[in-house]
C-alpha cells in the first residue's frame, strides 16, 4: 500500500526528482551545476545591471538631445512668423505706403513728387507681387485703410494662375472682419497675428476654405494717427511645412497651436494635412488635450513606447493664450536601441560562458574528484585486504590531507581492533555475541576451549548448539520476545547456567549478556566463564565443611556428654574449687558448640547459600512458641520472658525456623546482660499499617556509643571478656540482621548506657517475599 | 500411650559418644538401652528387642542413619516405631528432611546430658502431636 503510493508519487514527480539527484548525488555534478548556476547568475546579474544603468544613460542624453531638436523646430518655426513681421515692416516702409497716404490726402496728388494715388497703387502693388513670388506660402497681401468702411487700398492675390493684383473695383471693406477689429482696438504700432481662421472673401467663407493666418501691421501717417494697416494673409499648413521640409527632423512631430489645429511630420519625411480645429479629418492624439491646458513651457513625456518633448512658443507676446506646440516623439527601441543590443550581447555572452563553463567544469570536477574516486574504491577494499589502502599520501592539496587522517585513523582503528581482537583472543573467558535472530555472531578461541566447536563450526549456527535443554528449546523464545516486547531474562546480569559441549556433556557456565549495536543491527554480546571447576571446588569444600564439623563435633560431644554425666555424678563429692572447674569446662564445651554452629551459619550466609523457606505465619503464635521454649534459658540466668501482645494476630511471609534462631539470638543477648531477677520484655505490635515490630527489651548495662557501629558486626563484643563470663560467639547480632534483612526486614536498636537495650525486628505484613524470589527463580531460568 | 517408655535402640558408630548416651539415659532416665555400632546389627537386633523407640545417628561409615530407617521400615511390625534422629548436622533445613523422612525429632550434637532424657521422653511422649513442620 504504502510502497504503491511511494510509485505513484515517483511518477508524478519522476523528472523533478531526477534532476534534483542530478543536482545532489555526485560531487562532479554537484561542481557543475553551482558552477555553471553561478555564472548564469553573475552573467546575469552585471547584464542587468548594465543594461539598466545604459538605459537610464541612454534616457538622460536621449531626452536632452530631443530637447535641442525640439527646441530648434519651435525656432524655426518661430522663424516662419518673424519673416512674416519683418515682410510687414519692410512693406511699411517702403515709398508708396506714405505716398498713398500724401496723394488721397491731396486729392490724388502726391504733393512731394505730383504722383498720382493710382501710381502709388501700383506701385505698391508691385512690391506687394515681388515679396509674392519670393513667399510661396503667403495668400495675399494687402494695404487697408482705416477710412470708408476698412476699405482695401491695395490687394495682391496668389491664384491658382498666379499673383495677381485686383483691380479697384473688386476691393472689398473689412471693417468687420476680426483682425481688422483687433487691430484697431489695441491701438499699439506692433505687427499682430491673427487666430489662424478659414479666408473669408467679401464677408463669407472663401469656398477654397484654406486655414489662414495673418498678419497685421499698423500704419500711421505723418501725424501719427492710425490711417490703415498692411495684412499679410499666409497659408498656415503650407508654412508649417515649409519649415518641416528645410529642417526635416528625424522623429515624428506635430506642431500644434492654441486653437488645436495640428500638423504631423513623419520621420520618412512625409508631412500630413494640416488639421483644422473646426474640421478634423482625424482626431488630435490624446496627449494634445493635455498640453493644450498645461503652462509647462517644455516637458518631457512618455507613453508605453516613445518618448516625447513639447516646447511651447509663444507667437505674440501681448496674447500669451497664442502659441505654437512642437511635440517630437521617438520610440523607444530607436532610443534605448544601444541598450537593447547591450542586453542581446550579453545573453549571447552569458550562455557562451555558460557552456565554456559547463564544459570546463565537467573536466575540471573530474580531475578534481577523480583522486577521491580512486580513494573510495581503496578504502571499499579494506576489508577484503590485510594491509592498509594505497592512499596518496603525498599530495599537498586537500585530498592528502583527506588520505592522511584517513590513514591515521586506519591505522588507529586497526591499532584498537588489534588490542581489542587480542584481548578477544586471548581471553581465557569465553566471548560470544549472536544476532537478533539468535546466529552466533563471533566466537573467540577461548569458547572453542570451553565449548569444543571450533569457530568455524559456531560461527553462523544458532547459539542453541551450546545450551542443553531445556534452555536451547525456549531459547528462541526468548531472544524473540525480548526483541519483541524489550523483557529481559538474562540480559545485564551474571547468572549460572548449563552449557552443553560439542561432545554433549553438560557443564555449568557463569555468563553475563549484554546488549550492543553494530552498524544498526542489535548484537547480544555474552561473556561466559567455564566454571565446572569452581562448583568442583565448592563441593569439596562443602564436603571438608561438614566433614570437619562432624569431626569436631563427635569429641566434642563426647566431651560434653562425660562432663555432664560428671557434673551429675560427682554433685556432692567435689569441693568448690572442682566443682568450678568442672562446670567452666562443661560451659566452654557448649560456647565450642554454638561457635560451630554460627561459624557454619556465616559462611553460608557469605556464600549466599543459606536456604529459605518462605511461607505464611502468624507472627504473634511464632513468637509466643519461641519465646516459651527458650524459657528454660531464662532461668538460667535467671531473669524473666514477659510477653505482651498489641495485635492478636499479624500475617507475616517468613521462614519461622531462621525468624526463630533470629529472635533466639536476641532473647538470649537480653537474658544473659540482664541482671539477676530482671525480666525481659518481648513485644509484638504494628509500627505502621505495613509493618510489624518485634522487640526484646532488656534492664541491662546497655551498649556504650562507642560500640552503635560495630554492634551488628561479627565477632563484635564490648568487652572480649565477656565471651567467657556470658557465653556467646559475637556472632549472634550479625546472623540475626543478615537473616531478617533476607526476610525482607530491618532491624533496629536503642541503648542507654546503665538502663538497658532494646533490639526491635521490623517486618513487612503481608507481602509475600517469595513471589520476589520466585520471580528471580524464573529469570534465571 | 499409657505404657512408659523403656527400650530403646540406640545405633551409633561412635563408642564415646555410644558410651555417654549410653550411661546417660540408662543412668538419669532410667531406659533400658540397646546400643548398636552400625545399621546392619541395628537391623539384626530389632526384632528380638523389639524397642519402642529408635534413636540414630546420622553420619555413620556403610548405612547411614536415614538409610537405617529406611530398611527399618521395611520390617513387619517396625514401620511404625518412632525414630529420633541424633546428628551433628544442625542446620534448619537438615533437620527438616530428617522429620520428613518420618523422625518424631532429631537431637543435636553435643546435647547436655542432664536434658537428655528428659528431652527424649518429651519427643516420644508428643510423637503423635508432632506438628508437620
Amino acid at each position: 500500500m504504502q510502497r504503491s503510493a511511494r510509485r505513484r508519487h515517483h511518477a508524478v514527480f519522476g523528472p523533478v526528482w531526477r534532476l534534483f539527484d542530478l543536482a545532489t548525488n555526485s560531487l562532479t555534478k554537484k561542481i557543475i551545476w553551482l558552477t555553471c548556476l553561478s555564472v548564469f547568475l553573475s552573467t546575469l546579474l552585471i547584464s542587468v545591471m548594465n543594461y539598466v544603468r545604459l538605459q537610464d544613460t541612454l534616457l538622460s542624453t536621449a531626452t536632452e538631445k530631443l530637447a535641442g531638436q525640439t527646441r530648434l523646430m519651435a525656432q524655426r518655426f518661430k522663424n516662419s512668423y518673424d519673416q512674416m513681421e519683418s515682410d510687414a515692416q519692410v512693406l511699411s516702409y517702403t515709398p508708396p505706403i506714405q505716398g498713398i497716404i500724401r496723394s488721397r490726402a491731396n486729392a490724388g496728388v502726391d504733393p512731394l513728387d505730383g504722383s498720382s494715388t493710382e501710381i502709388w497703387r501700383e506701385r505698391l502693388s508691385t512690391i506687394f507681387s515681388s515679396v509674392m513670388r519670393a513667399r510661396p506660402d503667403y495668400l495675399q497681401i494687402r494695404y487697408i485703410g482705416v477710412a470708408d468702411n476698412g476699405r482695401e487700398l491695395v490687394r495682391v492675390n496668389r491664384t491658382a494662375f498666379g499673383i495677381y493684383v485686383v483691380a479697384e473695383a473688386e476691393l472689398q471693406e473689412k471693417a468687420s472682419e476680426p483682425y481688422f477689429r483687433s487691430a484697431l482696438d489695441t491701438g499699439t504700432a506692433k505687427i499682430q497675428f491673427s487666430d489662424v481662421t478659414f479666408n473669408r472673401e467679401q464677408g463669407a467663407l472663401d469656398s477654397a476654405l484654406v486655414p489662414t493666418v495673418r498678419a497685421v501691421l499698423p500704419v500711421y501717417d505723418k501725424s501719427n494717427s492710425l490711417y490703415g494697416m498692411i495684412v499679410i494673409n499666409a497659408e498656415y499648413g503650407r508654412m508649417l511645412s515649409a519649415a518641416f521640409e528645410e529642417i526635416a527632423p528625424l522623429h515624428d512631430t506635430i506642431v500644434f497651436n492654441s486653437a488645436g489645429d495640428y500638423i504631423e511630420y513623419g520621420r520618412d519625411g512625409t508631412i500630413g494635412e494640416l488639421e483644422f480645429h473646426d474640421a478634423y479629418s482625424k482626431p488630435p492624439p490624446p496627449f494634445l488635450e493635455q498640453l493644450l491646458s498645461t503652462d509647462r513651457q517644455e516637458a518631457a513625456f512618455t507613453s508605453s513606447d516613445t518618448i516625447s518633448y513639447f516646447v511651447r512658443l509663444v507667437i505674440d507676446p501681448g496674447n500669451p493664450d497664442a502659441f505654437l506646440g512642437v511635440v517630437l516623439q521617438v520610440p523607444y527601441e530607436e532610443l534605448l536601441g544601444a541598450a537593447l543590443r547591450t542586453r542581446t550581447i550579453s545573453i549571447i555572452t552569458g550562455l557562451f560562458l555558460v557552456l565554456a563553463c559547463l564544459f570546463l567544469s565537467l573536466v575540471l570536477a573530474r580531475r578534481f574528484t577523480q583522486p577521491l574516486r580512486r580513494m573510495t574504491d581503496e578504502i571499499k577494499n579494506v576489508g577484503s585486504r590485510t594491509h592498509l589502502p594505497d592512499l596518496p599520501l603525498d599530495r599537498n592539496d586537500e585530498f592528502g590531507d583527506l588520505a592522511r587522517a584517513f590513514h591515521k585513523k586506519t591505522r588507529e582503528l586497526a591499532d584498537s581492533e588489534e588490542k581489542i581482537r587480542s584481548v578477544f583472543d586471548n581471553s581465557v573467558d569465553g566471548i560470544l555475541t549472536i544476532n537478533e535472530a539468535g546466529l552466533i555472531d563471533s566466537y573467540n578461541p577461548a569458547c572453542e576451549a570451553i565449548f569444543g566447536h571450533t569457530a568455524e563450526e559456531a560461527i553462523g549456527q544458532n547459539v542453541k548448539i551450546l545450551m542443553p535443554e531445556p534452555y536451547s528449546s525456549e531459547h528462541d523464545k526468548y531472544v524473540g520476545r525480548y526483541v519483541r516486547t524489550g523483557e529481559r531474562h538474562i540480559l545485564g546480569e551474571t547468572l549460572e547456567v548449563s552449557a552443553r559441549r560439542k561432545d554433549g556433556s553438560v557443564f555449568p557456565i557463569e555468563i553475563s549478556v549484554s546488549e550492543l549495536r553494530s552498524n544498526n543491527q542489535r548484537l547480544f554480546s555474552s561473556v561466559v566463564r567455564d566454571i565446572s571447576e569452581r562448583k568442583q571446588i565448592e563441593i569439596l569444600k562443602d564436603e571438608f565443611i561438614s566433614t570437619v564439623n562432624h569431626e569436631i563435633r563427635t569429641p566434642l560431644t563426647a566431651i560434653q556428654g562425660s562432663l555432664g554425666l560428671l557434673r551429675h555424678k560427682l554433685a556432692d563429692q567435689l569441693d568448690e574449687k572442682g566443682e568450678k572447674l568442672l562446670n567452666m569446662s562443661y560451659e566452654n564445651c557448649e560456647n565450642l558448640a554454638f561457635l560451630i554452629n554460627d561459624i557454619l551459619d556465616i559462611e553460608k550466609m557469605a556464600a549466599g547459600k543459606m536456604e529459605y523457606q518462605i511461607e505464611d505465619a502468624d507472627l504473634c503464635a511464632l513468637v509466643a512458641h519461641t519465646v516459651e521454649r527458650q524459657d528454660a534459658y531464662a532461668e538460667k540466668y535467671g531473669v524473666k520472658f514477659v510477653v505482651r501482645m498489641d495485635v492478636e494476630a499479624v500475617h507475616v511471609q517468613i521462614d519461622q525456623s531462621r525468624f526463630n534462631q533470629a529472635l533466639v539470638n536476641l532473647l538470649s543477648n537480653a537474658a544473659k546482660f540482664s541482671p539477676e531477677g530482671g525480666s525481659v520484655e518481648v513485644t509484638v505490635s504494628m509500627r505502621n499499617e505495613d509493618e510489624v515490630a518485634v522487640s526484646v527489651k532488656d534492664y541491662g548495662p546497655g551498649i556504650p556509643e562507642s560500640f552503635h557501629e560495630k554492634i551488628f558486626e561479627k565477632f563484635a563484643q564490648v568487652d572480649s571478656s565477656a565471651t567467657r563470663a556470658k557465653g556467646g560467639t559475637g556472632l549472634g547480632l550479625a546472623i540475626t540482621k543478615t537473616i531478617i534483612e533476607e526476610l525482607n526486614g530491618s532491624i533496629e536498636f536503642k541503648t542507654e548506657v546503665g538502663k538497658g537495650t532494646t533490639f526491635t525486628i521490623l517486618l513487612p505484613v503481608g507481602v509475600d517475599p517469595a513471589s520476589a524470589r520466585a520471580s528471580e527463580i524464573e529469570a534465571v531460568e | 500411650m499409657t505404657t512408659d517408655l523403656k527400650n530403646i535402640l540406640y545405633v551409633e558408630d561412635e563408642e564415646d559418644i555410644a558410651t555417654v548416651v549410653v550411661m546417660t539415659l540408662e543412668e538419669l532416665g532410667d531406659f533400658e538401652i540397646k546400643h548398636c555400632p552400625c545399621g546392619q546389627e541395628a537391623l539384626d537386633a530389632f526384632p528380638e528387642f523389639d524397642p519402642q523407640l529408635v534413636i540414630l545417628d546420622v553420619m555413620m561409615p556403610g548405612m547411614d542413619g536415614p538409610a537405617t530407617l529406611a530398611n527399618l521400615r521395611k520390617f513387619k511390625g517396625a514401620d511404625e516405631v518412632p525414630v529420633i534422629f541424633m546428628t551433628a548436622k544442625a542446620q534448619a533445613h537438615e533437620q527438616q528432611r530428617y522429620m520428613n523422612l518420618g523422625a518424631i525429632g532429631v537431637i543435636t550434637k553435643p546435647f547436655d546430658p542432664m536434658t537428655l532424657p528428659d528431652a527424649v521422653t518429651e519427643l516420644w511422649e508428643n510423637r503423635e502431636s508432632v506438628p508437620a513442620m
